[in-house]
């Protein structure tokens, strides 16, 4: 028991450790909210958690002005550091994930825009929300939903149809770099797109890959024998992402990858 | 089946447990039904359908001065470039749209509305603040700067138009 405890305070130590890092590259990359809280976006959509969140004053309050906002930056740094460093106490783990969620809802108000480039941090710290007699439990639960979120996005891409056009990935990376081509044509990034989109086949090769990749992961509903593919396609999957699509604000979701590798061994006195 | 034996397994072992799960999944049955956001854990489906072939691929950009030199947003640290990229897209989108709420057509679909004025007011401030917010991320544009839409083919530049 004493060992597999101390197996779940490594894994979360290691989650946390990257996410912590994760976040200085964004603060690094000028993405907390001491960057944007004076913006004039307030933009809810229709998604129920941004309207909860402009009813509750709460913008008002965090994104104050720059101080109060770098405040709130500076607690959700400190608070990773702490569950870090004082693993065994959950409330501080769970207080993180809540300031994680109020920084991506208020960072994606003020942007305008609602992206979901860290959802991937929060199944990743699911787990580790729970008591550690439910790990095998959450830790299961995080996994699922990873595998549904990836299935979908490959499902999305099978009814979308984007597949039946040959040249249709060719467009989609003259549209991402064209910009970035004007001002960096020689880089080895605008090299390999240019030479996918002069090669539509192998252009679309690449894009069909990709769906079957997202796809696969139908497979881990199923059973565990695949995990150590899955775990190999998520990480390839936003590698892949970065390097040519130059979406590099989706690698921190390569940190959930680490459900698909937890040792059956590690469930062993804790399984109910 | 990896995932019902877990549902039963949870249910024996753990009810609170298995409610929490049950209540996520019936959240993103309803996200699907509804075809709504409702939670923002969501899922992607970018560049699920066909990119068409264009005479030109348009990116909105800042430019350095009255003349039609866009501002290389790409020597920013890290992924920063990508506000710079996002924020006047967005700009550009939300004023267009009803209230200035892109999904406000989804809102409709489940009986609901967004009819406020101050989303459009406020976006009124959106170049003088742009400017700012280039200014804090380390690009530092003219008084004269606008926000135009570029036209790209193949890294040249084919077309111009000022966004207002």
């Amino acid at each position: 028991m004493l060992n597999n405890l101390q197996n779940i305070w490594f894994w979360k130590r290691l989650v946390l450790a990257f996410v912590f890092f994760y976040f200085l590259w964004l603060w690094y990359s000028g993405l907390m909210l001491q960057n944007i809280y004076d913006s004039p976006f307030q933009y809810k959509g229709a998604d129920i958690a941004f309207w909860l969140l402009h009813w509750s004053q709460l913008p008002k309050i965090i994104l104050f002005n720059e101080a109060s906002a770098t405040v709130f930056s500076f607690l959700l740094l400190m608070l990773l550091g702490l569950s870090f460093f004082l693993v065994e106490k959950r409330y501080l783990t769970v207080l993180a994930g809540v300031f994680l969620l109020l920084y991506q809802l208020l960072f994606n108000y003020k942007l305008g825009y609602h992206t979901h480039h860290l959802y991937g941090l929060h199944f990743a710290l699911l787990p580790f929300y729970f008591k550690k007699e439910n790990f095998y439990l959450s830790a299961s639960f995080a996994r699922i939903m990873v595998c549904i979120t990836y299935f979908f996005a490959g499902f999305f891409k099978l009814i979308g149809k984007g597949y039946l056009s040959l040249d249709s990935f060719s467009n989609t990376l003259q549209n991402q770099h064209s910009a970035y081509f004007y001002f960096h044509s020689d880089s080895i990034r605008s090299q390999f797109a240019m030479w996918m989109i002069n090669h539509e086949n192998m252009a679309w090769m690449f894009f069909f890959m990709a769906m079957l990749m997202q796809l696969s992961f139908v497979g881990g509903l199923l059973s565990k024998r695949f995990d150590p593919f899955l775990f190999a396609f998520l990480v390839l999957f936003h590698l892949m992402d970065w390097f040519l699509m130059n979406l590099g604000i989706f690698m921190g979701m390569c940190i959930m990858s680490y459900l698909f590798l937890l040792p059956k061994s590690l469930f062993k006195d804790l399984r109910v | 089946m990896l995932i019902i034996n877990y549902l039963k397994q949870c249910r024996k072992s753990n009810l609170g447990f298995f409610v929490f799960v049950v209540v996520v999944f019936v959240l993103y049955v309803l996200q699907l039904a509804l075809k709504t956001e409702i939670t923002p854990l969501g899922y992607f489906s970018l560049y699920s359908n066909a990119t068409p072939k264009m005479d030109a691929y348009t990116q909105i950009l800042p430019s350095a001065g009255e003349d039609n030199v866009p501002v290389d947003i790409y020597q920013l640290p890290g992924t920063g470039f990508i506000m710079m990229e996002i924020l006047p897209t967005r700009y550009q989108i939300l004023k267009n749209s009803e209230s200035c709420n892109q999904m406000n057509h989804k809102l409709h679909r489940i009986g609901l509305s967004d009819r406020n004025t101050c989303d459009c007011e406020n976006l009124k401030q959106f170049t003088n603040w742009y400017k700012v917010f280039a200014k804090r991320q380390g690009i530092d544009l003219s008084d004269r700067y606008k926000i135009k839409e570029f036209g790209f083919l193949n890294g040249e530049i084919i077309r111009i138009k000022d966004v207002e």
